[in-house]
């Protein structure tokens, strides 16, 4: 009685390397590790907020400042 | 006296590691878990400490189920620590739940130089600040043409996505070459899609946009702001 074909094993899952080619040059992967680092992740320091606020906290407070002399002040006559 | 330096939050605790003779153990922060470093001083800003500390975070990512990567710098005492953990526990907690079992993918579009394409981001030159709020939204809701195509490419694999604005427009000096940096891509995947995710993008690597990965999910932290 001949014997069945030999069941075909399932391919191997991809090597683990696989993924790390997604990145492909070292230049991106020096953008990613300041992009990373430095602009993403969660904040714990308080003067970090304030750091990374930069120009847009400038923004909000003084749009809050100029919101504010809008009522302070008495419109013009 | 040495401080915390806090490298990523995670939802459990961990056996110490030792990565780039960096010893990093796990405390408990409320219901948090914090990485951290005992440290007599905070590192200064240089490639080697970025990248050192990048191999860090990248070697708790391997171990750990659910991360967060803490931002460049944050060198605190415990009581602050368990301050600033306990205020934001809810937002941290939703988020572990957010990218347990899941990586980041970093798409980056970079534009020709202005005048060379229809297509371009909107500039913040603003008077007033309801233009610049307003310049700044249209700025950040800003995409290039083939980021639409792509995202519709990996649609099915992306479980959450991040914008960031231009840094150009945040007033960045991102340059390279000729090329400016236009708004980023960060997309939320399994981590046992990012094969699959390399396949759905392959059309669209090309010499104005990168997609890099996977990382942990550096841009899926709570949002300080809210």
């Amino acid at each position: 009685m001949p014997r069945p074909p030999a069941r075909a094993l399932p391919p191997p899952p991809p090597p683990r390397a696989e993924m790390a080619t997604l990145v492909p040059s070292q230049e991106t992967s020096l953008t990613d590790v300041i992009d990373n680092l430095l602009n993403r992740g969660v904040v714990l320091n308080a003067d970090l907020i304030l750091a990374l606020a930069d120009v847009d906290l400038v923004y909000v407070r003084l749009s809050a400042l100029l919101c504010a002399a809008d009522r302070i002040f008495p419109p013009p006559r | 006296m040495s401080q915390l330096y806090v490298l990523a939050l995670t939802s459990q605790k961990y056996p110490s590691l030792t990565v780039d003779g960096r010893r990093i153990e796990f405390i408990e922060v409320g219901n948090v878990v914090a990485a951290i470093e005992r440290r007599a001083a905070p590192p200064a800003v240089s490639e080697i400490e970025l990248r050192s500390q990048h191999d860090a975070v990248n070697a708790l990512f391997s171990q750990a189920d659910a991360l967060l990567p803490v931002r460049f710098g944050a060198w605190i005492d415990e009581p602050e620590l368990s301050n600033v953990v306990l205020r934001q526990q809810e937002k941290i907690l939703e988020s572990l739940e957010l990218v347990r079992r899941r990586v980041q993918m970093t798409v980056r579009f970079l534009a020709p130089p202005a005048g060379e394409r229809e297509d371009q981001p909107p500039r913040l030159h603003p008077e007033t600040g309801t233009e610049y709020l307003r310049a700044r939204r249209n700025a950040q809701q800003w995409m290039p043409d083939e980021a639409m195509a792509l995202k519709t490419a990996v649609r099915d694999l992306v479980v959450a996505e991040r914008i960031s604005p231009s840094s150009e427009d945040r007033g960045g000096s991102f340059h390279r070459a000729s090329l400016r940096q236009v708004p980023s891509l960060y997309h939320l995947i399994a981590r046992d899609a990012v094969a699959a995710y390399g396949t759905a993008t392959l059309p669209f690597r090309t010499a104005t946009i990168t997609i890099s990965g996977p990382w942990p999910p550096f841009a899926f932290a709570p949002d300080p702001w809210l």
